[in-house]
């Protein structure tokens, strides 16, 4: 792994994002909701509120604080739910015979017909706003990239050598797809989950700035980002720390995800590991 | 310092000038279009399907009605109709304006009458006129000759006029639109207004035109062209760069910029909404006691939020309905006591609190969310655990309008009628819908009877009665009414909005 | 499946009607529009019309559904594929030059800066673009569909929703082919350094830079909805958020299906641009 000064950064960065999600309530300095209307839109002060007051008052770097913590969790948990399901849904396409295959890859074209905002908005329109609904619709609408990716290096897999042998050996299907298969297309799949999160907050933000994201009372950075888009004039930073975190994020995500590419499988470079 | 012979001579000089040229004193060129950004696409112009205020700004001005409002006073004139007179309390008498033509040429007269109203209120149309005047009422138009029509209804109604200015119940050829008793019209509008339809593109603009042969006087603006810009920041980047000359919506946060722009300037009335907090005084076992709710009045610092929140653009609501609203008074605030309303609520045996939930819809009223926490914060301070829930629009508006809503909840009432009439109303037991306080004994008989009083004095005095008594029930946390900004130009003249919300526009033009 | 999402959402007919309407109206538009019948006969009525090209009556502006999406769907597609011919010119280049000249600065600032383009949300770039542009600037309109000029701003904040993702493909993509025996030998065969790129790395790396086009539309698509909001752009992505915030069915529904099918259009041209940029692949995929 090369460990140059970006890789340190972005390891930092993160670090201190996860830092943030975890132990919010005690590096944060107010409560993510207490509002003061007196004290309503005050610039940074080192003094008093560190990076500035929102529009009623709440503290912004307490918001930010505890905003990591849902926008990680958004995207990890969408993650946790949509890659092991896009997982097994393309182990079985690849490993199974051509009918599954077929049956399965067509539900998967069916729903990436379907542009994922469409459905996104779709989903939270009917189900409502609110926490659990924007993780659900981000897991319903993740899980295609992971079966289509599985199932090609399934495909490629199955070919192979020892698994040729291994059945040979009279080993049973499940049996050979996890010992075998399995593990050859963990390091691809890691990939993509891992630049998946990243996308997750951008796409809880474009859900925010629809009006279809989570409830009022929680604090994400993309609700930040679209309750402060009209002082962007007079209150600069209601909008420029959360849109730094998204974007230091995203970033760092991105730089250490390609590094983590590059040391799992110097391979992966050219498929479609990289479309991400 | 100049003398004061040097002012006369100036003055003097002016004068000159003025006789000379008698013309440039009044008249300023005028450019001779609008342009006027909207928020969101009016949904239909048919002229009896609409449900926005914007998009009866817009019928308003290529519609008329037999009557209508004046757009400051909102004083009844008579428009279309010359005169209406009430024969006897079901009886209704309208004499018509001669030599009015539509946009198609076609004559108005009693047939045109007789047909709007049985496609708006007795058709199988789902029409907003059906709600500005309910076909509960029976309406029965006879046409006596073709300048003077008679209505009857089965019960008195005394609102008769003000539901003949309403938007609503702009009046439709009966010629024109005769394929259309029984279904929207979509891609044309035949009115008599100064204004006729050039273009409706669905979800981006509407054109209107001056009418050539408009009967009243001529609009000064040729052309009027509607332009749906719906993102606010865009909205108003348009008008700092003169591709629109008014400006809807202009969100608080934005009137700054707005402000110091030497080119524009914000313009604002006080928006007709009454806003408040609805308490389910039926369903809700601590709101059923009138003192909790005075309690929940006293321990809220409004004064505080206006300015906070809105930066001090509204004016208070102290009972339900707010100012300019006929028949309307002013009982006087609850003071902001948080003593005293721990007192009350300790009075009704509410000493240790109890828990309270209040509904708040998503994105439909501006800073409706921040308000809601906040409140609950402010009932938090005297014991009441209150949880703020939000719902998005839709079906927040159904669970509210169907009685649902526990134990409490936000929301904003127009007023569709311009009488105190259309919200106390809803007091009634038998009321359809928005139930959440029932009148009884003395409130209720003023309500009744208010609704039956025809003599005017009498009606003012019934209204005052009812408005107190509600005030004295305290049957919504009173919020109030806020200023409803539009960013203009400089340049801009003749554009106001009328007190009950609708944009008068047919005055509007531009200095060139 | 759309259908279904649909009746899930609660009564459609009371979210129509003004909530003060007497019942009586109520049943009646009810009855009118058909939602008193048992849904699976909905359904059957709705894929009979479908295939007939009756797409329905739009429940909030009554016009028939087909005709809307007829008025709104070029926009979109104008949008969209400007969006995608700038990404083109972009991220291409970019990517090439990047991957020839790996490890470099250039490649470090235009990688980081691909990434930088992912991470900012679209909504935020076209406030700063119109600010910018519109209005500090003048040079160019804000809102609207009209002159090339129009769309620009719309366009360029477009394409910033694949371009990052596209530059950094297209580099990987290079860097593979480039590292191939065959442009070894040519290369040692004394090839210009031109032709290499051009005849044979370009053409292989070509494969994946198609199929991931392909699948960025799906992506376009979802931005242009934003984009479209934001500049006040008459396409379908607006006509249907509004359309489900406004629960117009019949609306949402069409725009799906026509979208839908659109897709799956793409993902054809897609295959046999696949299979014409490479013969060994017309045997694989069945």
């Amino acid at each position: 792994m090369r460990r140059d000064v970006v890789f340190w950064v972005s390891a930092a960065a993160l670090t201190a994002i996860l830092a943030s999600a975890l132990f919010a309530e005690r590096l944060a300095p107010y409560g993510p909701n207490d509002q003061d209307i007196l004290q309503r839109l005050q610039p940074p002060d080192l003094s008093a509120h560190v990076l500035g007051t929102d529009e009623v008052g709440r503290d912004i770097l307490s918001r930010l604080i505890y905003g990591a913590r849902i926008s990680l969790l958004v995207g990890v948990i969408a993650v946790g739910f949509s890659c092991p399901l896009g997982v097994l849904v393309g182990l079985v396409a690849g490993y199974a015979g051509r009918r599954v295959d077929s049956v399965l890859m067509h539900v998967t074209d069916i729903q990436l017909a379907i542009p994922t905002i469409l459905l996104a908005i779709a989903v939270v329109a009917v189900l409502g706003p609110g926490l659990p609904n924007v993780i659900l619709t981000l897991s319903v609408t993740g899980w295609t990239l992971y079966a289509r990716l599985v199932r090609g290096e399934t495909l490629a897999v199955k070919t192979r050598d020892f698994v040729q042998a291994a059945r040979a050996n009279g080993a049973g299907d499940t049996r050979i797809m996890m010992r075998h298969v399995l593990p050859n297309v963990v390091s691809p799949v890691i990939v993509v989950a891992v630049f998946a999160v990243a996308n997750m907050i951008i796409l809880e933000a474009t859900l925010s700035f629809l009006g279809l994201g989570v409830e009022p009372s929680v604090v994400t950075w993309g609700r930040m980002l679209n309750g402060g888009r009209l002082y962007l004039r007079t209150a600069w930073w209601l909008t420029a720390f959360p849109g730094l975190a998204i974007f230091v994020t995203v970033l760092a995500v991105n730089l250490l995800g390609d590094h983590l590419r590059d040391w799992l499988d110097p391979r992966l470079r050219g498929s479609l590991g990289s479309a991400v | 310092m100049p003398t004061r012979r040097d002012l006369f001579k100036q003055a003097g000089a002016a004068a000159a000038l003025a006789a000379l040229h008698p013309v440039t004193a009044r008249a300023q060129a005028r450019k001779p279009n609008v342009t006027i950004g909207y928020p969101s696409t009016p949904e239909t112009i048919d002229p009896h399907q609409f449900r926005s205020v914007l998009s009866g700004s817009i019928i308003n001005l290529m519609g008329e009605g037999l009557l209508t409002r004046d757009p400051q006073t909102m004083e009844i004139k008579p428009l279309l109709a010359e005169s209406v007179k009430n024969l006897n309390p079901n009886t209704w008498e309208i004499k018509l304006r001669k030599g009015i033509r539509f946009h198609n040429g076609e004559e108005f007269n009693a047939e045109c009458v007789k047909f709007t109203i049985e496609r708006a209120i007795h058709s199988k149309l789902n029409t907003l006129s059906k709600l500005t005047w309910p076909p509960s009422f029976g309406q029965d138009v006879s046409i006596v000759d073709p300048h003077t029509v008679r209505i009857v209804t089965k019960v008195p109604d005394p609102m008769v006029p003000s539901r003949l200015a309403a938007e609503s119940m702009t009046m439709a050829p009966a010629k024109g639109l005769a394929d259309y008793r029984e279904k929207f019209v979509t891609d044309r509008f035949i009115g008599t207004g100064p204004f006729k339809l050039v273009e409706h593109v669905v979800g981006d603009r509407v054109v209107v035109e001056a009418n050539p042969v408009y009967w009243g006087p001529k609009p000064p603006s040729q052309r009027i062209v509607i332009q749906v810009i719906p993102d606010a920041a865009t909205r108003l980047a348009a008008l700092q760069r003169g591709d629109i000359d008014i400006m809807l919506n202009l969100p608080f946060p934005l009137a700054p910029t707005v402000e110091s722009d030497p080119s524009l300037r914000v313009y604002s009335e006080l928006s007709s909404l009454t806003h408040g907090i609805l308490f389910n005084a039926r369903e809700s076992a601590p709101l059923r006691d009138r003192r909790v709710r005075q309690a929940l009045n006293m321990a809220v610092d409004r004064a505080a939020i206006l300015k906070g929140l809105y930066v001090g653009r509204g004016q208070f609501l102290n009972t339900v309905t707010g100012k300019n609203v006929a028949n309307t008074m002013d009982p006087g605030p609850y003071p902001y006591d948080p003593a005293k309303a721990k007192a009350l609520l300790a009075e009704a045996g509410f000493g240790q609190g109890f828990e309270l939930t209040l509904w708040q819809s998503i994105g439909r009223w501006v800073l409706a969310e921040e308000t809601a926490q906040v409140i609950a914060g402010y009932w938090d301070k005297v014991g009441v655990k209150t949880k703020v829930q939000v719902l998005e629009w839709a079906e927040f508006n159904k669970r509210s309008g169907a009685g649902a809503q526990k134990d409490c909840f936000y929301y904003a009432f127009i007023n569709g009628t311009w009488d105190a009439s259309y919200t106390v109303q809803r007091f009634k037991p038998d009321f359809a819908t928005f139930r959440y306080f029932d009148a009884s004994g003395d409130l209720l008989k003023t309500i009744e009877e208010y609704e039956r009083t025809f003599d005017a004095k009498r009606r003012k005095e019934l209204g005052a009665k009812a408005l107190t008594g509600l005030h004295d029930e305290a049957v919504w946390l009173f919020l109030w009414q806020l200023d409803e900004l539009f960013g203009v130009t400089r340049k801009v003249k003749g554009f106001r909005m009328r007190p009950d919300n609708v944009l008068h526009m047919r005055e509007t033009y531009v200095e060139a | 499946m759309v259908f279904g999402l649909v009746h899930l959402s609660g009564d459609p007919v009371l979210l129509m009607v003004s909530s003060d309407s007497p019942p009586d109206v109520v049943a009646t538009t009810r009855h009118a529009l058909g939602f008193d019948r048992p849904l699976h006969q909905q359904f059957g009525d709705y894929v009979g019309r479908v295939a007939r090209g009756d797409l329905g009556i739009s429940l909030r502006s009554n016009r028939p559904v087909g005709a809307l999406i007829r008025e709104r769907l070029p926009a979109t597609v104008e949008l969209t594929v400007a969006a995608l011919l700038i990404a083109a010119a972009v991220a291409i280049p970019a990517g090439i030059v990047s991957a020839v000249k790996r490890g470099s600065a250039i490649d470090r600032v235009a990688m980081v800066g691909a990434v930088a383009g992912q991470a900012v949300p679209i909504f935020w770039l076209a406030l700063l673009l119109i600010t910018l542009f519109g209005v500090h600037l003048r040079w160019l309109p804000v809102f609207g569909r009209g002159s090339l000029a129009h769309l620009v701003l719309p366009a360029v904040s477009l394409s910033t929703v694949i371009l990052g993702r596209l530059a950094r493909l297209v580099r990987s993509s290079m860097l593979e082919v480039l590292g191939q025996d065959y442009v070894r030998t040519a290369r040692a065969k004394g090839v210009g350094e031109l032709r290499v790129l051009a005849g044979h790395a370009l053409k292989n790396a070509a494969i994946p830079i198609v199929t991931l086009l392909g699948l960025q539309f799906a992506q376009l698509l979802g931005g242009a909805v934003v984009t479209e909001t934001i500049f006040a752009w008459p396409g379908i992505g607006r006509l249907v958020v509004e359309a489900i915030f406004n629960r117009d069915f019949p609306v949402v529904q069409g725009v799906v299906l026509v979208v839908s099918l659109i897709f799956v259009a793409v993902n054809l041209l897609v295959d046999l641009a696949y299979a014409a940029l490479d013969p060994r692949i017309r045997t694989e995929t069945a």
